[in-house]
């Protein structure tokens, strides 16, 4: 680019300097306040010097099930991410190499509904499937929306891909299927990780529907939170322990993935 | 319906190596042992599912049920949800008549009539008459009369009643005594008490109450009735227009925008009780039931009173309501939710509920030697019981139009006093727009029955 | 699309097809049917026709929620634009450190809007919020943000920009890096000045990501929900209710799941029509 001059290279930094901290203040808050007692959570004016408490983590896990809770967004997350890729990259590829847009429209189209129109017919179908509450309901309902977002963002990396590749691959014998699996899907391994990552996030953060169609036995860490939200609300140092305990986990993913989420952000995933 | 059970049980499998919960189908309950004695270990080794609101009557039997499961051998899985939560999950669950919950908490005031046309409720005349259901001991007739019928429906009984609570004015006495405000013995002076504070002490909430659309009928209705207001008139049709109700709308909204904290416009009663239990608020009209966990930390036992909320041109009508327990029609553990249930509600248990500061519906409980003694500790237990008192013999459990669809009528009628509160409109104004709201409600009810 | 390759193309969209018909189809069909009913939780639905849409239009809470909805969507989206533009043309601009701020961007929008919502919830507190203690160190009074009827859609479109605009920088540096070179140097030549290169050369060349990310922010502020549901549930009295949150709170709180079905399936077409315009947009440019 463009040279830039000494006075304005220190102004674009004094700017990044603010964005980082606006960005990053409120987090800060939040984490370090789940290390307080209640009462200097609510202080006025705000505790700045405090000894650090971890009796709000202990509470959250000796009193309360928040292990089980953790692993239950886990298998919910995982399962919904693994199901919804798999479901994804065959009709991904299918999008790209036929050059049809339609099932990305309607995966859209799927994805402008609001979350609480599902609500009340799911739980009725799976009442009656007698699957109700079950890890494999929720994966099926947080599929619903890890799957289009697979979709679009491997339909986009496969649109990268040279076409001649995978006609060398179709002449030297492969079927459709082994140039998905040997070539299409290894060469797009970026996007293969945006795509596991973004959707992992995704299905972890959700809460609707696993707040109506979740057993106490499959509760995941969001809906769990909710005892800390709304009118009920008590403990605020609980609160804050609750908010990092589910923040953290895709905090710490976005971290380790950052490389591949800022490439496959800004160059493919979102091209649209 | 097939399948597409077939292609979810295939997609499952081909992805999920991993454990699929479902849920043991419970045997049903052998046939009562002839014997005398009552069997409370009959259902031992088997367990029931219990949808609780997140308030202190949930919390307290989240807390105490390891001894419901040390008596019967019935494991217990409670469901904590706060308010709005807990009551979507009830509703979708029963929808779609699932067997998954066996019993829940609900206010039979607010929901009662829509629940129980909707077929909610199991009636629990015949377990509570059937002598190899119910312990010898379990007493029924101990809990009032007047209370059990808030909870009869055509002859049904719905659910048994387990606290009584209403809105009850705690106040500072010191800052009282040091201002020489006597306790107020009337509304008109009431305002005047809280004017003098807010001249007096301008770092103090002198005034706080629930703001909040869908929670405020629990304390305006208070003030409507003492105003000599009322929901409904002789028409049938929704009557806050009249002038007794927009005095008491006027009143209402005054207090809290005059002399409420910042914000009250949201408060419930978590925001109340920590204004109150931190002595930052002078007057503060909110639920008996906090009063627990207002004086657990000791520094508002000698410094707090309370009282009824006084009388007004209408005279005094406080509100008294209560929670009950009520068992899903759905459920195929019936019989080990009424042992759930018997045993919440027993003598036993409602002192102990007692004595963590939720009044209970059992005469004998408040004639017990503990509880008596627990309320002689401290005299503003003695005063919170006394108000309590005057709460359940005076008392209405009328907070909106007695309607099917009354809940919603409850969020138009706090949304009215909310908007003068907030000068958005003068009293007129809310008034009329929430009577029209609220008589498409009353028909729109009225062609339900 | 040639017979011989249709039959491969229906085998690899099949399965995330038949998956969503079953997941999606099924229930929007039964949601437009409840729409038709009158319908109340817990009773027998009766037909009426096209009744919920008539009350809708007469009902001044669809009207309030209505104007909630786009005038959240309107602040919010014009300031992510704006800020966002503005922090993409920052980082385009290389220097060392802008990786770091790049991967500190992810943050906001990765983060679980329960825990978003908790957080700005006790940081916006009115009494005891440390949002109220810098405002006042800086010498400004102190400020209701959510629990002020006529702040909080100001409060919660700032929530929703703290959040989201990280993510519309990101689209938008996608776009900056694949600008052509030559407009630039042609410019140069010319002598146009910075912001006349912005204006003329990098604006109208940014277009397709500017309009993708408002298709994406689009589809989720208009159903804007989870911080709402959150933080204010719709209060104070209606002033945050979007209608979505009315919606949901007709069906799941009040019962009247008809009337919410009927609000639903309006919500899902004012978003399709905001859609499908933006996209009819993008398009006749080429």
């Amino acid at each position: 680019m463009h040279h830039i001059g000494k006075a304005r290279k220190a102004a674009t930094y004094i700017q990044y300097l603010l964005i980082s901290l606006l960005i990053l203040v409120p987090v800060v808050w939040l984490v370090v306040s789940s290390f307080k007692p209640s009462s200097a959570v609510v202080s006025y004016p705000p505790v700045f010097k405090f000894t650090p408490i971890i009796d709000n983590y202990v509470q959250l896990f000796k009193n309360l099930p928040y292990m089980l809770y953790t692993l239950n967004s886990i298998l919910i997350a995982g399962g919904s991410t693994i199901l919804g890729l798999l479901l994804a990259v065959p009709a991904a590829f299918a999008v790209s190499w036929y050059k049809k847009s339609w099932p990305t429209s309607v995966a859209l189209l799927a994805r402008m509904a609001p979350g609480g129109l599902y609500l009340l017919p799911w739980y009725i179908i799976f009442s009656r499937l007698g699957i109700n509450g079950t890890y494999l309901a929720l994966i099926l309902t947080h599929t619903v929306i890890t799957m289009p977002l697979s979709l679009l963002i491997m339909a986009s990396f496969f649109d990268e891909l040279p076409r001649e590749l995978m006609e060398c691959g179709m002449v030297d014998g492969y079927s459709l299927g082994g140039v998905i699996l040997k070539i299409a899907v290894p060469l797009s391994a970026p996007g293969m990780v945006v795509s596991t990552v973004l959707t992992f996030i995704l299905s972890w953060n959700y809460f609707l529907f696993a707040l109506v169609l979740s057993k106490i036995r499959t509760t995941p860490l969001t809906v769990a939170a909710f005892k800390f939200v709304g009118e009920g609300v008590t403990d605020w140092g609980m609160l804050m322990a609750a908010a990092t305990v589910l923040a953290i986990p895709p905090l710490v993913i976005t971290f380790f993935a950052q490389k591949w989420l800022v490439q496959g952000l800004t160059y493919g995933a979102v091209k649209g | 319906m097939r399948n597409r059970k077939v292609l979810f049980v295939f997609l499952a499998l081909i992805v999920l190596a991993m454990p699929i919960w479902a849920a043991g189908q419970q045997e049903a309950a052998g046939e009562a042992e002839a014997s005398g004695e009552f069997d409370w270990k009959r259902y031992e080794g088997q367990e029931i599912h219990f949808l609780a609101n997140n308030n202190p009557i949930g919390q307290l039997f989240q807390k105490y049920s390891a001894e419901f499961t040390e008596l019967t051998g019935i494991e217990v899985t409670i469901s904590l949800f706060a308010e709005q939560q807990y009551r979507q999950r009830l509703q979708t669950i029963m929808q779609a008549k699932s067997d998954e919950i066996d019993l829940y908490m609900s206010l039979v005031s607010r929901e009662g009539d829509l629940y129980d046309k909707a077929g909610w409720y199991q009636d629990l005349y015949p377990m509570l008459n059937n002598s190899s259901l119910t312990s010898p001991d379990y007493d029924f007739a101990d809990i009032g009369e007047g209370i059990v019928n808030a909870s009869v429906f055509s002859g049904r009984l719905t659910g048994v009643p387990n606290n009584i609570e209403g809105p009850v004015l705690y106040y500072r006495s010191d800052i009282l005594n040091e201002l020489g405000i006597a306790p107020p013995k009337s509304l008109d002076e009431l305002e005047a008490a809280v004017k003098k504070v807010k001249a007096a002490k301008p770092d103090m909430v002198p005034f706080a109450s629930r703001g909040l659309a869908a929670a405020a009928p629990y304390t305006f209705s208070n003030f409507l009735h003492n105003m000599g207001g009322d929901y409904v008139g002789a028409d049938g049709k929704s009557a806050l227009s009249t002038p007794e109700a927009l005095a008491a709308i006027e009143l209402y909204a005054r207090l809290q925008r005059d002399y409420g904290p910042p914000g009250v416009i949201n408060y419930s009663y978590p925001q109340l009780t920590a204004l109150n239990s931190n002595g930052q608020s002078v007057f503060n009209f909110q639920s008996s039931n906090e009063f627990g966990k207002i004086m657990e930390s000791g520094e508002r036992t000698k410094d707090t009173e309370i009282m009824a909320l006084p009388p007004g041109p209408g005279g005094s009508t406080p509100v008294v309501i209560g929670w009950q327990l009520s068992i899903s029609p759905h459920s195929e553990r019936q019989e080990l939710a009424w042992y759930f249930l018997q045993w919440a509600t027993s003598k036993e248990m409602q002192v102990k509920l007692g004595l963590e500061g939720l009044a209970p519906p059992r005469t004998s409980v408040w004639e017990s030697d503990e509880y008596i003694a627990w309320l002689a500790e401290e005299p503003v237990r003695q005063q919170w019981s006394e108000a309590l008192t005057v709460l359940s013999q005076t008392g209405s459990s009328v907070l909106a139009p007695q309607i099917i669809l009354q809940p919603e009528t409850r969020k138009i009628i706090g949304e009215a006093v909310g908007s003068v509160t907030l000068n958005e409109a003068t009293s007129q104004q809310a008034a009329q727009k929430a009577d029209q709201l609220i008589n498409v409600l009353i028909e729109r009810s009225a062609a339900m029955q | 699309m040639k017979q011989k390759e249709r039959i491969p193309f229906l085998l690899l969209i099949g399965p995330a097809a038949v998956f969503t018909v079953l997941m999606t189809a099924l229930p929007f069909v039964q949601v437009i049917n409840m729409s038709l009913k009158d319908f109340i939780i817990g009773f027998q639905g009766v037909y009426i026709g096209l009744e919920n849409y008539a009350v809708m239009l007469k009902d001044p809470v669809f009207w309030n929620g209505l104007r909630v909805t786009f005038e959240l969507y309107f602040l919010s989206l014009f300031s992510q634009l704006l800020i966002g533009l503005y922090i993409a043309v920052l980082l385009h601009r290389k220097l060392k450190g802008s990786r770091f701020l790049r991967t500190i961007l992810l943050s906001p929008f990765t983060m679980p809007p329960v825990a978003v919502g908790m957080m700005w919830l006790i940081l916006l507190d009115p009494s005891f919020g440390p949002a109220n203690y810098f405002l006042e160190l800086i010498g400004l009074e102190k400020s209701l943000f959510l629990a002020s009827p006529s702040l909080v859609i100001r409060t919660l479109a700032a929530i929703d920009t703290w959040q989201f605009t990280p993510f519309v920088v990101l689209i938008l540096l996608g776009g900056l890096q694949t600008l052509p070179e030559e407009p630039y140097e042609a410019a140069e030549i010319d002598g146009a000045t910075r912001r006349q290169r912005f204006f003329y050369i990098t604006l109208p060349l940014l277009r397709p990501s500017i309009i993708t990310a408002t298709i994406l922010r689009s589809i989720d502020l208009l159903r804007f929900f989870d911080t709402i549901y959150i933080t204010t549930q719709g209060g104070p009295g209606t002033a945050s209710t979007t209608l979505n949150i009315y919606a949901y709170n007709t069906g799941f709180v009040y019962f009247r799941m008809g009337y919410a079905s009927a609000l639903m399936i309006t919500l899902m077409a004012v978003v399709l029509i905001t859609v499908v315009f933006f996209n009819f947009l993008r398009k006749r440019q080429y």
